[in-house]
């Protein structure tokens, strides 16, 4: 900047021209500028004379710079999408299976194998029954279509299911804690057991084996001697099978460890609800009418 | 060396000897700059700046105002570009009295060779950072207040009041004695 520049400069900030500290300052200031220009690089020797090298090199580095961010912020996409899915379980099967085990071998955290190799059951979908776990699937799967026609299915009922696995499950059965420890249980601990269990309509419509107006044809209908509702029932869709299934279930065939056993049952509200003249409280869902102990007592 | 609108205009079509005859006028006020600025290597940065604006000459518009203002933005932004890189990585140096600036003069001062721009620059480093960028662009740059203050991208108006505080302030210390080299 020439003087003429500084004066006009110093008169843009509102000093006087030529003000003498102020021009000091500026002068001494424009010592930093050389005369001459320096001696450029030889790489700008070289565009001086033509030459453009180092602008197609720039532009090169940035394109592989960019291209290097591209890749790793795509690759960490990849894999943040990859681990999300993986912990919810919604990579493919093959590929679940292979993150799941690299994950326990690598890492502190461990991915979830596929489901159905879990044993966990999609939502939606059946689970799979293998061998091991084919007993307790087979007796809750079953069960309900085995019911006596007398006994509507109460799943807030625990206990209704208990007396019935003799009917299902024979080995189980023994081993059940409801099976009430002997063979011999008698089907009337089932009724004091389930009194939400108990038929509350007219007998005509729950063939429960309720004593019913018209007597037991004969023994062979009903080999327990249960009145049975129609007497042209067959033994097979007749309730009264179920002592049959256990040859030792029959009512009275040993001690029970009901605690109706008592000798003097008191009747449940269903059973007094019902007009029924049965002999036996506990007749009413024991498939036999026969004397039982119960039946004797309180008769 | 007054660069005229000509040679700017035969630069930008790619005459080599119009694009030396660049250098020649702008190198020195560009080295003026980036010593004022504290640039570690001010005569390479130089060399940088200009390869870095051969390339851009085919855009270039304004004549040679425009092509000053090209220039000195890419230094401005060349001399950021240093001052950030040191405070990110400072270079560690051992001890050596020969270069204690406390004790002798600083290389670059040495390379100077002058007291007075010793001075200067001490002057200078006692100005707020945008004072100090605005005086040496206008003083050293020989750029108007329109071209500084579309290198540092804010209004003629707040260019001025730099400009008038940075220079009031030089005053002051000269009137002071504050830099008493």
């Amino acid at each position: 900047m020439s003087t003429s520049g500084l004066d006009v400069l110093l008169t843009e900030v509102g000093l006087e021209p030529f003000d003498d500290q102020a021009m000091t300052v500026l002068e001494e200031m424009l010592a930093l500028v050389p005369d001459e220009a320096p001696a450029p690089s030889d790489e700008l020797e070289a565009a001086l004379a033509g030459h453009r090298p180092s602008a197609v090199r720039t532009g090169r580095v940035v394109s592989l710079s960019t291209c290097a961010a591209a890749g790793l912020l795509s690759a960490s996409t990849v894999v943040g999408l990859g681990g999300i899915a993986a912990a919810a379980n919604q990579l493919p099967e093959g590929m679940q299976r292979a993150v799941s085990e690299w994950s326990q071998r690598h890492l502190p955290f461990t991915f979830p194998r596929p489901i159905h190799h879990a044993g966990i059951p999609e939502p939606g979908r059946p689970a799979s029954h293998g061998p091991g776990s084919s007993q307790g699937s087979k007796s809750s799967s079953v069960l309900p279509a085995e019911l006596p026609p007398g006994l509507s299915p109460v799943p807030s009922a625990g206990v209704l299911r208990a007396p019935l696995l003799p009917l299902t499950a024979g080995p189980s059965a023994a081993s059940s804690p409801w099976a009430l420890g002997s063979p011999g249980a008698s089907p009337s601990s089932y009724a004091s057991l389930t009194p939400s269990a108990l038929p509350t309509g007219p007998p005509s419509d729950s063939p429960s084996g309720l004593p019913s107006d018209s007597p037991s044809d004969s023994p062979s209908d009903s080999p327990s001697g249960l009145p049975s509702d129609s007497p042209s029932d067959s033994p097979s869709d007749s309730p009264s099978e179920l002592p049959s299934d256990s040859p030792g279930n029959s009512p009275g065939a040993g001690p029970s460890e009901s605690p109706t056993d008592s000798p003097a049952p008191s009747p449940s509200p269903t059973e007094t609800a019902s007009s029924d003249p049965s002999p036996s409280d506990g007749a009413t869902l024991s498939d036999s009418p026969s004397p039982t102990p119960e039946a004797s007592n309180t008769g | 060396m007054e660069l005229s609108d000509e040679a700017a205009a035969a630069a930008r079509s790619g005459d080599l000897d119009a694009l030396a005859e660049v250098y020649r006028a702008l190198a020195p006020r560009v080295l003026g700059y980036l010593r004022a600025r504290g640039v570690e290597d001010p005569e390479g940065t130089t060399s940088e700046v200009f390869l870095a604006v051969i390339p851009q000459l085919r855009q270039l518009r304004g004549g040679a105002a425009g092509l000053s203002t090209l220039v000195f933005s890419v230094a401005h932004a060349r001399s950021v570009d240093e001052v950030r890189r040191a405070v990110r990585r400072p270079k560690v140096w051992e001890y050596d009295s020969a270069i204690d600036p406390r004790l002798e003069p600083s290389a670059e001062v040495v390379a100077i060779g002058n007291v007075a721009t010793r001075r200067t620059l001490e002057r200078l480093a006692l100005l707020s950072e945008e004072q100090r960028i605005v005086v040496t662009l206008r003083v050293l740059g020989d750029l108007s207040v329109e071209q500084t203050a579309q290198i540092l991208g804010k209004s003629v108006g707040s260019v001025k009041q730099l400009q008038r505080r940075g220079l009031l302030a030089l005053r002051a210390m000269v009137e002071s004695g504050k830099v008493t080299l």
